[in-house]
């Protein structure tokens, strides 16, 4: 039992850091395509696709640098 | 060279804003590692589902480790290939649309020093992504299957790595062409399937097609010897890139001509 616990450890890890990284990423942007609440649910809800569905479509990155 | 330097400069900045440095490698290093454990699994996960008939007995033979990367590569293959187009689709379109690209043109920036900026910087980002991955990989199916030599490892590793350049360079070229996103992403993923449909109906040039480089890659992890055609797959997957980055360049030199 503790050897599956160990194996999945970086998996769980790695998921847990997309999900974190996306939530950040959505608080503190100023505007996101659709709804920011939305975005919020999406990420929280749908495991790997949801960080992803964010970073890749959820981003609005119009201003000029 | 201090143009590109810039330019190179202003990508890795612009990728670390956009948080692709974190996420793009978190994605790739999970469809990887997923394969070998899902696998190692498979028995207790077969035991544990409920919808079988009481006595029934399933033997599954425990593959080995070359046959469990193999595996993991496949698996890659597919899901990787979206993921990549769908972390590219985005890099030049959305400049073309928001303006910044008329801003930086009017000075006096070579368009070849500006795509081919972008494309180092995706190549090393996804090759880097990769390799750590593919290592990762490898190391648990030393640890849960039978040891792979890593000699045959990083040949395939390295054989495979040319795919993913091919795809950028794929997802980039029609990102020249199309100002939506979503079609950029569209045409490449179609470009991908045809060429692999193409060596499915005519399996005469099959070997020269960009797509035997998975087959090739697979093959040098089960046998450890070289492979006959793999110069022909080689060439032509160099000489499509070097052909697709020239036409971009030049494409792209009209494109941003007003």
């Amino acid at each position: 039992m503790e050897n599956i616990v160990l194996l999945l450890l970086p998996i769980i890890a790695i998921q847990f850091l997309l999900l974190i990284i996306a939530l950040i990423s959505c608080i503190r942007a100023e505007e996101t395509l659709g709804p920011k609440w939305a975005w919020m649910v999406i990420i929280f809800c749908i495991s790997i696709i949801g960080p992803i569905l964010y970073f890749v479509i959820g981003q609005r990155k119009d201003t000029y640098k | 060279m201090k143009k590109f330097n810039a330019l190179f400069h202003k990508e890795w900045t612009e990728a670390w804003r956009e948080k692709k440095l974190v996420w793009l490698p978190a994605v790739i290093l999970l469809v990887t590692l997923l394969q070998p454990i899902s696998l190692y699994f498979m028995p207790a996960i077969l035991e544990n589902s409920n919808n079988l008939p009481s006595g029934a007995v399933i033997e599954l033979p425990i593959p080995s480790g070359n046959e469990v990367l193999a595996g993991t590569l496949s698996q890659f293959h597919t899901i990787g290939t979206a993921i990549i187009v769908l972390a590219c689709m985005n890099v030049i379109v959305q400049e073309r649309n928001n303006g910044s690209l008329m801003q930086l043109f009017s000075r006096p920036v070579h368009t070849g020093t500006y795509i081919f900026s972008k494309w180092t910087m995706l190549v090393l980002l996804h090759l880097g992504a990769f390799t750590i991955s593919y290592g990762a990989a490898w190391y648990y199916t030393n640890i849960l299957f039978s040891d792979v030599s890593f000699s045959s490892v990083w040949k395939s590793c390295v054989i495979y790595c040319l795919w993913i350049v091919l795809i950028i360079t794929v997802t980039l070229f029609v990102g020249t062409f199309l100002r939506r996103s979503g079609g950029v992403a569209g045409i490449s993923i179609l470009i991908a399937a045809s060429i692999a449909i193409l060596s499915n109906i005519v399996p005469d040039i099959a070997i020269y097609l960009p797509s035997e480089l998975l087959n090739l890659s697979t093959e040098l992890l089960n046998k450890n010897d070289g492979n006959t055609h793999i110069g022909a797959v080689l060439t032509t997957t160099v000489v499509l890139i070097v052909l697709l980055l020239l036409t971009m360049i030049k494409q792209f030199e009209k494109s941003v001509k007003f």
